[in-house]
């Protein structure tokens, strides 16, 4: 057995390797080293070697007033009561549904499956366009109000972000190339699994789009991203829906949102098949066998593994890895024997 | 001064790329040279995900200076840049 100790002595490569062979606490220290390497960097050594207690998992709104900076004026925490303040009370609502449904359907504690509070930070900046996740809380701008809404107008938009948070615990995929186009492919699949949920939408009417709901009516598009025809959402969607069309450029930490158009796709056409919570199951029990420099091959080979087991288990659709084999092969991805 | 910033990531993905010409002075070039020679690449939050990623590339006196950053690295100086150009480009 790897214990944590034995493998701290364990260079990376081999601790990946084996991690490859499905070695989990391999896998669990590999990536527990990256992030232990990562806050080193910014935080007293002696706090590292504490043991986390689990948290509550509360949520936290902060208002940015406009400022380029987090946390600037606390407005609503876990049981406030509702206040003057629509948005405030969106992103409060939209994250603790997103909260309630990784704990009703995966029984994550929270997103770090440790009880981690989850922050918000809404109207940062001045006219920001954007959303992200900085490794502790969410940021979200209220755009420029020309082409794009309040980022937190959207239920995908939370969801992505506090899946860029479930997906940094569960397996650190580093945030470039094709690991880091499975970052984004795992936030976009769970923000429009959650968005289906959301609205009580069935795969088959669903529109399959990422941020429709944040764009105005003088954008050039319908939705940042769709994941039924990826590259066709507006006209600066350059994402490829094929690996013949992997973007192999440096923009983007090489393409993170631009290649995650090709799993997306193989989401979605799995998701037709099996049904939603078959894929999400699916897809989230592999996210937690994963590790850091995961590629597309590697989350298939973990894919078909997974999804044998739970049909194995009766626990999903028993064609799944048919299907899975077969939506891969579509865009371009086949298993390596 | 001459620039070439290219703006790429952030959630949407939507690149901005601004090229020209703009005058400095002589204090905001001795900036710009130091931050680009020198990129504080060491407090890089590696969790950062759809964060904005800036490549810059300028060229002053004749001499190219370039880095990338992104929003946990981006020094002052280049942000008060970029903002100048957007203003002026606007």
């Amino acid at each position: 057995m790897c214990i944590k100790a034995q493998c701290s002595i364990i260079p990376p490569h081999i601790l990946e390797e084996l991690a490859k062979r499905g070695n989990t606490s391999c896998k669990k220290t590999l990536n527990d080293a990256q992030r232990i390497l990562l806050k080193r960097n910014t935080v007293l050594n002696n706090l590292l070697i504490q043991e986390e207690k689990a948290g509550k998992g509360e949520r936290y709104i902060y208002d940015s007033l406009n400022l380029y900076k987090q946390r600037v004026e606390l407005i609503r925490k876990e049981n406030d009561d509702e206040v003057d303040d629509v948005i405030a009370n969106e992103v409060y609502d939209m994250s603790g549904y997103v909260k309630d449904y990784f704990k009703n359907t995966f029984n994550l504690n929270s997103i770090d499956d440790n009880g981690m509070d989850v922050i918000s930070n809404i109207r940062y900046g001045k006219n920001y366009n954007n959303a992200f996740w900085d490794g502790d809380e969410m940021t979200y701008g209220e755009g420029d109000g020309i082409q794009f809404k309040d980022f937190t107008k959207a239920i995908d938009v939370v969801a992505h972000e506090l899946m860029h948070a479930v997906t940094q615990f569960l397996a650190n995929l580093e945030y470039k190339s094709q690991p880091g186009a499975l970052n984004e492919h795992f936030s976009d699949v769970f923000g429009t699994v959650v968005k289906q949920k959301y609205l009580k939408q069935d795969v088959t009417c669903a529109d399959w789009l990422i941020g429709d709901l944040i764009v105005t009516d003088k954008f050039p598009g319908k939705a940042i991203r769709s994941m039924k025809a990826p590259g066709t959402s507006n006209d600066f969607d350059n994402q490829p829906d094929h690996m013949d069309n992997l973007y192999t450029g440096t923009d983007d930490n090489e393409g993170v949102h631009i290649n995650s158009g090709i799993p997306n796709k193989a989401f979605y056409l799995s998701a037709l098949e099996i049904g939603i919570d078959d894929s999400a199951l699916i897809w989230f029990e592999t996210l937690k066998v994963l590790w850091r420099t995961a590629n597309f091959n590697d989350l298939l080979d973990n894919l078909l593994k997974v999804s044998k087991k739970l049909s194995d288990d009766k626990k999903v659709n028993i064609k799944s890895v048919e299907v899975i084999t077969k939506s891969f092969s579509e865009v371009g991805l086949a298993q390596i024997v | 001064m001459f620039y070439n910033i290219h703006i790429s990531g952030g959630f949407a993905n939507i690149q901005r790329e601004y090229e020209g010409k703009l005058d400095i002075d002589i204090q905001q070039k001795e900036n710009l040279k130091k931050v680009l020679n020198n990129p504080n690449l060491v407090n890089e939050n590696k969790n950062l995900t759809d964060a904005f990623v800036y490549d810059v590339k300028l060229n002053i006196d004749g001499k190219i200076y370039g880095a990338t950053f992104n929003e946990s690295t981006i020094p002052q100086e280049i942000v008060n840049l970029v903002d100048e150009i957007e203003k002026s480009t606007t």
